[in-house]
Formats: structure tokens, C-alpha cells, sequence
């Protein structure tokens, strides 16, 4: 259970920004604490190398947020790199605490001007009305969801991305906006921004004998003189209309046409056997859609990587930005690139990258 | 042109050379870019504090240019560079920079590569209403 000084003395994030965010912190951690009562769900993951702990207010809420991630459950966590808190604001009847910041601290894409330290971390989360703080002394996370039955389809996807990925920096692992598919040996890893096919080209390999760990979020490290993916999230999007060009996927779809902005799946459903928690590297492959019928395989420079994997992943994940480039860069300078041409035929693709791998030196 | 020293606009700007293309990112703006070969070798040369005339000197012996054009083409691109909020002007005394070890190369002006797309989608994130509280909604 929670325990916590609570500590209410009111002030700006500019007036004090160590002591007022700390401050902020334990008044909000005092919220979940009485938020998440007797009817709590307890739920422990191993996401890489990071045991994580989390409470949920109910099940209602872990229904909604758990799916992502149960391939990652464990049995215990008894001593957790993160514990989480996370509630629903509506289904506990709680109120969260004044905020201190003004209209004007509220940055694009989450970030609050004078309320991060050194020690605690905050952030809006994009899209939805979801609110995270991260205390990097004790390790505690809180998560507020106003409305778990208003839950958008994109926290369903990835839950708590920016608290897990704030951990994983502080153990060398950087949060990377990419896909990866590929052999026992080795796989590739597919950058670019939302639309520039990643998600087309990791579910078109479900169908294959390609293996797959992620199609849009993955924690890369450097691992003996490797580079290792760790897959995060059990969960794929497309854009609804893309549905039409995966008529095998249509018997999967977790999310409402009418409600959400994308569809929604959870791959173990798909093809379990197909889904491991990650892999080496072995390559980079910038996507490009081309509008023809063939899918090619053809070198391309680190440049085109650095400009495909970097700005899509600093700016879905507040603060440190300048760490998590220049952790990108390193990657990108120990990899091979090569561009991979997207075709209209979908079955190539799994058929291009398996044939690339296996052209590799070993 | 009198000489000036920039340094590089950190941390709100990050930036990488690899295989003599640079990568920078404006983390403030959202917008990213790449440079050319001859943008790349002045990038390389701002991050380690060489001076305006410390840069046209080595792009001189780098590159088959006279000091002429060389001089005119720097000066644009710096101010482009100052422009984009990519460096500022610095106080610090320049460092020397070092003439890289390879053949003298065909030059081409140097060029800047804007992208916005992640730009538009930063500007595209629904900006929340705000509740009597002062916590964000984001707008149905």
C-alpha cells in the first residue's frame, strides 16, 4: 500500500521548482493512495530488464490498460525498479489536488514548463487527458485516468510509455519509435513517423515465418557489442482504412470505428507463436512508400536513419531529448541502413526481409 | 565582415555528423534538418567553436573554392543557421579548428534541409481546455 508525508503547502513551479515539484508530487500521491482502496488489482511485468509493479483503482482499469502488456506478467515483483499507481478519477470519486501551473507552463505534446527536476518528472499525456508524474528517487509512478470507460485507443496501446520509458533511460535503455520483425539470429528495425508504413510492414510479416517484437515501440540498449530490442507493447495500429488491405485481421479488432481514430489489435491474439519479447538488430530499414507493385531492398545512408528514427522518437517522449538523441546516433552509426521500398503487394515484404537477412555477413 | 564566433544553440538544439551528413533537430521548434557535404564540414567546425575566418580558412583547404565566393556562401548560410535558432552568436574565444585529413574535395555551396513534419504534428496535438482547477482536457 501506499505511504507518503503529504505535504500541502502551495506555491508556482517557478517560485521553487525543487521543493513545489516534490511537493506536487505527494499531494497527487496521496490522491492515489486513497483512490486505489480495497478494490485494487495488483499486476507485476518484466519489460526488459525492468521489473515493474503496477496497482490499478479496479479491474475496470486494468481491463482496459492491461491487454498491451500481459505477455510481459510475472508472478512477483516484490522488489520493483517502478512501481506504478494508477487510477480513475470518475469510478473512485476523487479529486485531484489544484494544479500549480499556469495555462501558459502547458507545452505541446505533454511538457510543463517548470515543473520537471532532476528528481520528478510530469507530463500530459498527448491526446488524451491522461496524467503522469514519475518520482526518480523512489522509483514511484502515478498515472491518473479521468474516465477509464473514455480511455483513448492510443493508452490502450501503449500504457504508461512515458513513465517506462523515463525508467529505461536511467538503466541505458532508450525508448525508439520503430518497428522489429525478423530471424532468430537477428531482425531489423524499421523507423519513421506514423504513417510512413511501420505498422504495414511488421503485421504483413505476421504472416510469414518472420518472428515480431514490435510495430511502434521498442527500448533499444547496446548489448555485448550488440544492439538489442526489447519489445514493449503486445499491441498494433492502423489507420482504418489500411484494414482493408489485412482481411486476416479483421476477426481482431479491439477498438470502436465509430469512437476511436485508429484500429486497434493485440498480437498474441493473431499469432502468438510469432511474438517474442525482442531481438538483436542487425540492421536499419527506413521505409518509403512507393505506390508500386514490388518491395526493394536498397542501401541508403545513416543519415536517412538518423532523420527517420530520431525526430519521431524525442517528441513523443518528454524531456531527456539531447541524452536520447545522441544515444540514437550510437545506434545509428553501429548499424548497417538500407531504404526499403514499400509495394502495394504486401505478401514481398516479409519475403524481402527475410532474404535481406539472410544476405547479412554473419 | 568583421570576425564572429557561434556556438551552437544547446540544448535546445542537437545535432550529429555521420558519414559527412549532418542531422540537426530544433527540440524547442519541432523542426528538423540535413546539411550537405560543405554545410556539414561547418557544422562540425561551429560545434568545436571555430571562428567565422577559422571556418572560411578550412573550408578553403578543404574544398576547391576561392575565398571570394567561399566567404559570401558562409556568411548566408551562418545566417540561415542564426535564423533557424540553430546557433548564437558567442562571447567565447574561437577555438582552432583543424584542417580534416582527406583530399581536397569539389565544393558545393553549403545547403540547409528543413523538414516540418514533426513540427505539424507538435502544433497538431489538441491543446487542452483548461477546468477550474487548472488541469487540461483535451477538447472533444
Amino acid at each position: 500500500m501506499i505511504q507518503s508525508t503529504m505535504l500541502m503547502k502551495k506555491a508556482g513551479p517557478t517560485s521553487n521548482p525543487e521543493v513545489t515539484s516534490l511537493e506536487f508530487f505527494d499531494q497527487l500521491y496521496t490522491v492515489a493512495h486513497h483512490a486505489i482502496g480495497p478494490r485494487r488489482h495488483v499486476v507485476c511485468l518484466r519489460a526488459a530488464s525492468l521489473l515493474i509493479r503496477i496497482e490499478f483503482s479496479d479491474e475496470n482499469l486494468a481491463g482496459k490498460l492491461m491487454p498491451a502488456l500481459r505477455h510481459l506478467q510475472v508472478e512477483d515483483a516484490s522488489t520493483p525498479d517502478l512501481t506504478i499507481y494508477t487510477w480513475d478519477s470518475t469510478a473512485t470519486g476523487t479529486a485531484l489536488p489544484d494544479a500549480i501551473w499556469e495555462r501558459s507552463d502547458m507545452q505541446p505534446m505533454g511538457r510543463i514548463d517548470g515543473l520537471d527536476t532532476e528528481r520528478i518528472r510530469a507530463a500530459f499525456m498527448p491526446r488524451t487527458d491522461g496524467f503522469t508524474m514519475l518520482d526518480l528517487e523512489r522509483n514511484i509512478g502515478l498515472h491518473n485516468v479521468p474516465d477509464a470507460n473514455t480511455i483513448s485507443v492510443h493508452q490502450r496501446s501503449y500504457p504508461f510509455r512515458t513513465l517506462i520509458s523515463w525508467v529505461a533511460m536511467r538503466h541505458a535503455m532508450t525508448f525508439v519509435h520503430g518497428a522489429v520483425v525478423g530471424r532468430e539470429e537477428g531482425g531489423v528495425l524499421i523507423g519513421g513517423a506514423s504513417g510512413s508504413g511501420k505498422s504495414t510492414s511488421a503485421l504483413a510479416c505476421l504472416n510469414s515465418e518472420l518472428l515480431y517484437v514490435s510495430d511502434d515501440h521498442v527500448l533499444l540498449e547496446h548489448q555485448r557489442g550488440d544492439v538489442y530490442a526489447h519489445g514493449l507493447y503486445n499491441s498494433a495500429k492502423l489507420r482504418h482504412e489500411q484494414l482493408l488491405q489485412f482481411p486476416n485481421l479483421q476477426d481482431f479488432v479491439e477498438s470502436d470505428p465509430d469512437l476511436d481514430d485508429k484500429t486497434l489489435f493485440f498480437v498474441d491474439e493473431i499469432a502468438p507463436q510469432r511474438v517474442v519479447k525482442g531481438l538483436v538488430v542487425r540492421a536499419i530499414l527506413v521505409p518509403r512508400i512507393t505506390g508500386e507493385r514490388e518491395t526493394r531492398i536498397v542501401p541508403a545512408s545513416p543519415a536517412k536513419a538518423m532523420m527517420s528514427l530520431a525526430p519521431s522518437s524525442l517528441f513523443l517522449i518528454p524531456l531527456d531529448q539531447g541524452e536520447a538523441f545522441r544515444r540514437i546516433a550510437s545506434f545509428v552509426h553501429k548499424l548497417p541502413v538500407h531504404e526499403i521500398q514499400l509495394g502495394s503487394d504486401l505478401q514481398q515484404i516479409p519475403h524481402q526481409i527475410d532474404t535481406f537477412l539472410q544476405g547479412l555477413p554473419s | 565582415m568583421s570576425d564572429v564566433s557561434y556556438r551552437v544553440n544547446s540544448p535546445s538544439v542537437v545535432g550529429e555528423v555521420l558519414d559527412n551528413e549532418a542531422v540537426i533537430i530544433n527540440l524547442t521548434s519541432g523542426a528538423y534538418y540535413s546539411l550537405n557535404e560543405s554545410g556539414s564540414a561547418i557544422w562540425t567546425l561551429l560545434e568545436s567553436g571555430s571562428s567565422r575566418d577559422g571556418i572560411l580558412g578550412i573550408l578553403r583547404a578543404q574544398f576547391t573554392v576561392d575565398e571570394a565566393m567561399a566567404g559570401r556562401h558562409l556568411d548566408h548560410f551562418l545566417a540561415v543557421l542564426a535564423e533557424e535558432a540553430l546557433i548564437v552568436e558567442s562571447d567565447s574565444p574561437a577555438g582552432e579548428g583543424a584542417v580534416p585529413e582527406q583530399a581536397v574535395q569539389e565544393y558545393e555551396p553549403p545547403q540547409l534541409m528543413k523538414y516540418t513534419d514533426m513540427q505539424e504534428l507538435i502544433l497538431l496535438d489538441p491543446i487542452h481546455d483548461v477546468d477550474e482547477k487548472g488541469w487540461p482536457h483535451v477538447k472533444p
